[in-house]
């Protein structure tokens, strides 16, 4: 393996590592206490919340990206907020993508953890309180390790389903190598460019990180179950 | 001392109206709530336990330091009939976790309450392996050790065996009498309540409909109440008086512990006595097994289809005993032989014949 080709594989690799451990983090903060206060939420703007959250599920993802390209435009009020936040504006930037990414993914974070949560928050809290256990507590040392395995799939899925992310990335981010050219991207300009050496390479990485990811996430919740149901 | 709980519930509940006037005197003995299925016992502990939001000042102790706080801050613990322990733990885990963020300083150590509640060897299993009397073992323990002084039961020994269940209401009895924790506790067996219960409140329709000492709950059905036990741990009997003259015995089953530790048992213990258990005869039978037989009067006998029922009076308590109408038949023949032969011997069976009952060996169990 040559140098340069090292290095066209690496650079788009290690962005993709960068956007999708991100992207996973900023899931997990907005996630829980989402999934929190929805499992105990019962009014009837529930349907709507579900549905919003369930969108990306369904969307072809130029639909997204398409909005999004019209609502963060630079003279739009969530676009200038956006470039004040971020020092620049939502295309072709790296923030950009991983907004996109958040939005993509954010279904496969929360369903997990929103049924988990389901099941387990009103007994563990009427159990814990009446036990004498405060809020916190029980949340943190209850609840939390209670749905470990719904965690651990929240966070792979996310993880997983960020390096697979295509259309919303080439919509919002371009592909400008270094800033928003990830992994799936870069695969389809060596393929568009006939440079079909890297192109086994980026594609083998994909599938090998995907497949690594999910085999743990099986294996993990296969023996958390397996204590839980035997 | 904790006090008095005084209960003025009067709310509009899912399941319907609820209106509970009542005060809970916690100090002087365990606390029964009886009633049917579907008739407000849960939703009582659960509304007692702060877990069922209701009428503002519906709970208000004698005692102001308990005054009634958030479900975690407050003095009570309520056990569910089918706990929910946490899944994902084993069981010393499920008690570890409890003793160590609970809010409340734990009133009994972790090998005690172990011991008490013969959980030693389940520590290390997950909780999905438990079955369902191991479950509430394992909740009860549980519940001791979070440190909160009113342990509410909720069906607490349903699911254990009869030996196992007995052990553990002397347990809950002799905790209320010798430590600070105080019980009160749902059952819809009026013989578990009978034995360990000073007070016994029956639930209709979510209102009280009876409240008293247990007897005064068991105008329906037979019962006799044993005063003054004593142990005799060369037989593994317990003798129990029913009055000055009359003695009962029954079983002090101690498999666990050694035949000469005394049991803890209860002042008085209100035996239920099933009506088709009892047989009469006109003499006492001496040469017989049979160790409990109390002489009786016959006070009123009434016929049906299959059956007669004889109704029978012995020191101030009134018991039924149902036989079949071939038996009846066999007696009161016997009655009119011995008119005929002139030799009135007194053997009739009319109001006010006096007569032997034999009763069944108690079936109390009792042992620590």
């Amino acid at each position: 393996m040559t140098d340069s080709l090292l290095f066209t594989l690496w650079q788009p690799l290690w962005l993709t590592l960068q956007l999708a451990l991100l992207s996973v983090v900023i899931l997990l903060l907005i996630a829980l206490p989402l999934c929190y206060w929805l499992s105990q939420y019962h009014g009837r703007a529930k349907p709507i919340i579900e549905a919003t959250i369930a969108l990306p599920l369904v969307l072809p993802p130029t639909v997204m990206g398409f909005y999004l390209l019209i609502a963060f435009a630079p003279d739009t009020l969530l676009g200038q907020s956006w470039i004040a936040i971020s020092g620049q504006p939502l295309a072709f930037s790296f923030a950009g993508i991983v907004l996109s990414s958040v939005i993509y993914s954010f279904p496969f974070v929360v369903q997990p953890i929103l049924l988990s949560f389901q099941q387990h928050i009103r007994p563990i809290n009427q159990t814990a309180a009446t036990l004498g256990i405060t809020w916190w507590r029980r949340i943190v040392f209850i609840l939390l390790p209670a749905v470990k395995p719904a965690l651990i799939s929240a966070i792979t899925l996310g993880f997983a389903h960020t390096l697979g992310e295509f259309g919303l990335i080439l919509m919002i981010g371009g592909n400008i190598p270094g800033h928003t050219q990830v992994l799936s991207i870069a695969l389809y300009q060596s393929v568009e460019t006939m440079q079909y050496t890297q192109a086994h390479w980026l594609a083998a990485i994909l599938l090998g990180f995907s497949f690594i990811i999910l085999v743990i996430m099986y294996t993990y919740n296969r023996a958390f179950y397996r204590m839980q149901q035997c | 001392m904790l006090g008095s709980l005084h209960l003025h519930i009067d709310a509009e509940l899912p399941q319907g109206h609820y209106h509970v006037q009542h005060t809970l005197k916690l100090d002087d003995g365990v606390i029964g709530v009886s009633g049917d299925s579907g008739q407000g016992k849960t939703t009582l502990l659960k509304i007692i336990a702060g877990l069922i939001e209701v009428n503002p000042n519906a709970l208000t102790w004698s005692n102001s330091a308990y005054q009634s706080l958030s479900p975690e801050q407050n003095c009570i613990v309520y056990q569910a009939q089918t706990p929910y322990l946490f899944a994902h733990l084993t069981v010393i885990q499920n008690l570890q976790v409890v003793l160590k963020h609970t809010a409340h300083r734990s009133l009994f150590e972790l090998d005690e309450v172990i011991n008490w509640c013969a959980i030693e060897g389940l520590l290390q299993q997950p909780v999905a392996t438990l079955s369902g009397g191991e479950q509430q073992r394992v909740a009860f323990a549980r519940s001791l050790l979070c440190g909160k002084r009113v342990i509410l039961l909720d069906e607490p020994f349903s699911a254990t065996d009869v030996t196992m269940r007995q052990r553990l209401l002397s347990l809950v009895l002799h905790l209320q009498k010798s430590t600070p924790v105080r019980f009160i506790m749902v059952s819809h067996a009026l013989s578990e309540l009978a034995f360990i219960c000073h007070e016994i409140i029956a639930i209709r329709a979510g209102q009280i409909t009876r409240v008293g000492p247990p007897y005064k709950h068991c105008a329906q059905s037979s019962y006799l109440t044993l005063l003054k036990p004593q142990y005799l741990p060369e037989y593994q009997l317990i003798k129990w008086q029913l009055n000055a003259e009359i003695d009962i015995y029954s079983h002090a089953m101690n498999k666990t512990n050694a035949p000469h530790t005394v049991p803890d048992l209860p002042d008085q213990y209100l035996w239920l006595l099933s009506s088709n258990a009892i047989t009469l005869s006109y003499e006492q039978q001496k040469k017989s097994s049979i160790l409990n037989q109390i002489p009786v009067t016959v006070t009123a006998i009434v016929h049906s289809s299959a059956n007669v029922i004889v109704h029978l009076n012995v020191a101030e308590h009134s018991i039924l005993v149902q036989i079949t109408r071939l038996a009846y038949e066999n007696l009161v023949s016997e009655s009119e032989q011995s008119i005929e032969s002139g030799l009135r011997l007194g053997r009739e069976l009319t109001v006010g014949t006096k007569v032997w009952a034999q009763l069944p060996l108690c079936s109390l169990n009792v042992g620590l």
